[in-house]
């Protein structure tokens, strides 16, 4: 059962999630990393403006596609997938540490409610610092580079905006399994700093594997002419990082397997921290 | 208020880490409408209790019931708690820190929050932040957020801690006016002594994680064989003695002045004394029970070695 007060908590989640030094930093991020994505590209064309070769632009051409393309890959590069697990950390592990997680637990809700009352507050950053980096790049962009056209810097056919659209969301996917994760994570160590270094170790680890996977898909090329087991490229899609990169499919096509690796790493995630936060004592 | 249900029935609550035990068979009892004080020296496991009635942390063995509700969630419907030192996000004023507490138990109106902000003396400071406020300013805000939602039930766990002498005073003032005015019941830890002698009606004294004793101070004192001492006056000094000798469970502790006697009594009350003097044609001017007598039988029932964490 549902509280009743669910849609309240879920309120008083944001204002914390939003108000926090790390929401915050996210928000800033996102909104310099679609103005500084437009101005770049914008200077990029204005820099070879007049280069001409047999009477063709001798560089590449930019749109509003490409600058949001390039904002997305800045975006989830790396500043902002930390600042937001920075802040789920801080919404479970910080109030665990400071003791305001107790303040939660005396209240006549269950303790998976808590949790998914702070799921939905971290994922409404996450949706807020897309839309912001996404209508940032677009805003500044479109003047500076002129709207949706032909940039040579996207793949060919993926110049449309509601495709680059598709991979902000995609994106929204990624950061859902971070902030599950994030929270599973917080049930283990019970501080900001603990929570990030388990993070790095696991993404180490996985990084590992997939640099593993990826060495056996090359030695396998160079034995059979070029041809790689397809096993691997299965395995490489259910690696975190594999998983993760479901977004970058918006340029060519996105994979069914990767989306399918990143939502059951999301309900896995979700499923032990509901289970260790229920079963755990509040200090 | 009178109700059957009590309103908070703790039985054969146990909570053990490894094989040591920081509450053991805990069975306590607080009726609706009282002010029940639950006493005992630091490290006897009245936090982990209260920490276990609230389902902050699992139990061992046993029940807790809430006005007869046993569901850890609904129990908590009717209950507002203040657990240790009140924690706050410290980078919101009070009263958003307030309206979290409000959304998270489901019920507190923007005015029900000016209620208890007025009730604890900070309805002016409501728009600073935490992280400004003093210790005795947490506190109180601690307790004005524990008001929030008008619980049946209050559970306070060291609500003095960091007060002054004038903050001590006004909060068991504030504590007496919302059982004897507003109805309602609460149950208050503490290591102090006086305070509990000042406020509660009922006491409940833990000592290294078990219930020593339980109830009004005179049922204490009657069940444990504790001591009371009596200062009575008398007309004829040496045939008091001479009675007091004969009856038994009276021990002359010393002169209080000429013509009085400074006496323990122990399973023997104030008035069998007056009478026994009476028949005996001795006059009996004054009977003064002495203070103090709570300090006396906390310790003769608390250890003096030190308890668990």
């Amino acid at each position: 059962m549902i509280p009743h007060q669910f849609p309240g908590m879920v309120r008083a989640e944001m204002l914390k999630v939003f108000t926090r030094g790390s929401g915050i930093g996210a928000l800033i991020v996102a909104f310099l990393v679609g103005a500084l994505a437009a101005a770049l590209m914008a200077g990029l064309q204005s820099l070879q403006g007049g280069v001409q070769i047999n009477g063709q632009a001798a560089l590449m051409q930019f749109d509003v596609v490409g600058v949001g393309a390039k904002a997305l890959y800045a975006r989830n590069f790396f500043i902002l997938p930390l600042l937001l697990f920075l802040a789920t950390a801080g919404a479970m592990a910080g109030e665990h540490a400071d003791r305001t997680l107790r303040e939660l637990a005396v209240r006549p809700v269950p303790r998976w409610s808590i949790l998914a009352a702070k799921f939905c507050a971290l994922a409404s950053l996450s949706l807020a610092t897309l839309v912001l980096t996404f209508v940032t790049s677009g805003i500044i962009g479109w003047p500076l580079v002129g709207g949706p056209g032909i940039d040579q810097s996207v793949a060919e056919g993926s110049e449309s905006i509601l495709r680059l659209a598709m991979g902000f969301g995609a994106s929204f996917v990624s950061d859902l399994c971070l902030i599950a994760l994030g929270l599973a994570l917080s049930t283990f160590v019970q501080s900001v700093g603990g929570v990030v270094v388990s993070l790095m170790l696991v993404l180490m680890a996985d990084r590992g594997l997939w640099m593993g996977l990826n060495g056996l898909k090359l030695v396998q090329k160079m034995m059979a002419n070029g041809e790689s087991q397809p096993w691997v490229d299965e395995v490489l899609k259910w690696t975190l990082v594999g998983a993760q990169a479901c977004w970058e499919g918006w340029e060519s096509q996105f994979e069914a397997g990767q989306f399918l690796a990143v939502t059951v790493y999301m309900v896995v995630a979700s499923a032990v921290a509901v289970l260790r936060f229920s079963r755990s004592d509040v200090p | 208020m009178t109700s059957d249900v009590p309103a908070l029935a703790v039985r054969g609550l146990s909570r053990f880490y490894g094989k040591r035990a920081a509450i053991r068979a805990l069975d306590l009892q607080v009726n609706p409408g009282d002010l029940y004080g639950f006493l005992g020296p630091n490290g006897a496991g009245k936090t982990t209790a209260i920490r276990a009635i609230l389902s902050l942390i699992g139990r061992s063995e046993g029940t807790v019931e809430i006005f007869g509700e046993r569901d850890a969630v609904r129990r908590r419907r009717e209950v507002g708690a203040l657990v240790e030192t009140p924690t706050f996000y410290e980078w919101l004023s009070a009263r958003r820190n307030l309206r979290i507490a409000a959304a998270y138990a489901g019920r507190g109106t923007e005015a029900d929050i000016d209620e208890v902000l007025e009730r604890v003396g900070l309805r002016e400071r409501a728009r600073e932040r935490v992280a400004g406020f003093s210790l005795g300013m947490r506190q109180r805000l601690g307790i004005a957020r524990a008001l929030l939602g008008k619980p049946k039930l209050l559970v306070l766990d060291e609500p003095t801690n960091g007060l002054d002498p004038r903050g001590m005073r006004e909060v068991r003032e504030l504590l007496t006016a919302l059982v004897k005015r507003d109805g309602l019941t609460v149950f208050v830890s503490s290591h102090l002594l006086s305070e509990v002698e000042a406020m509660c009606n009922r006491v409940g004294i833990l000592d290294r994680g078990e219930l020593k004793a339980e109830g009004t101070m005179e049922e204490l004192l009657r069940r444990l064989g504790g001591a009371q001492d009596v200062e009575v006056g008398v007309s004829d000094k040496p045939a008091a003695l001479a009675l007091f000798d004969r009856l038994g469970g009276i021990e002359v502790v010393g002169d209080a002045a000429e013509d009085r006697v400074l006496v323990r009594l122990r399973g023997i009350g104030p008035a069998a004394v007056n009478r026994a003097l009476v028949e005996a044609g001795i006059e009996v001017p004054a009977l003064v029970p002495r203070a103090g007598t709570l300090e006396e039988l906390f310790l003769s029932v608390t250890s003096s070695e030190p308890g668990v964490a």
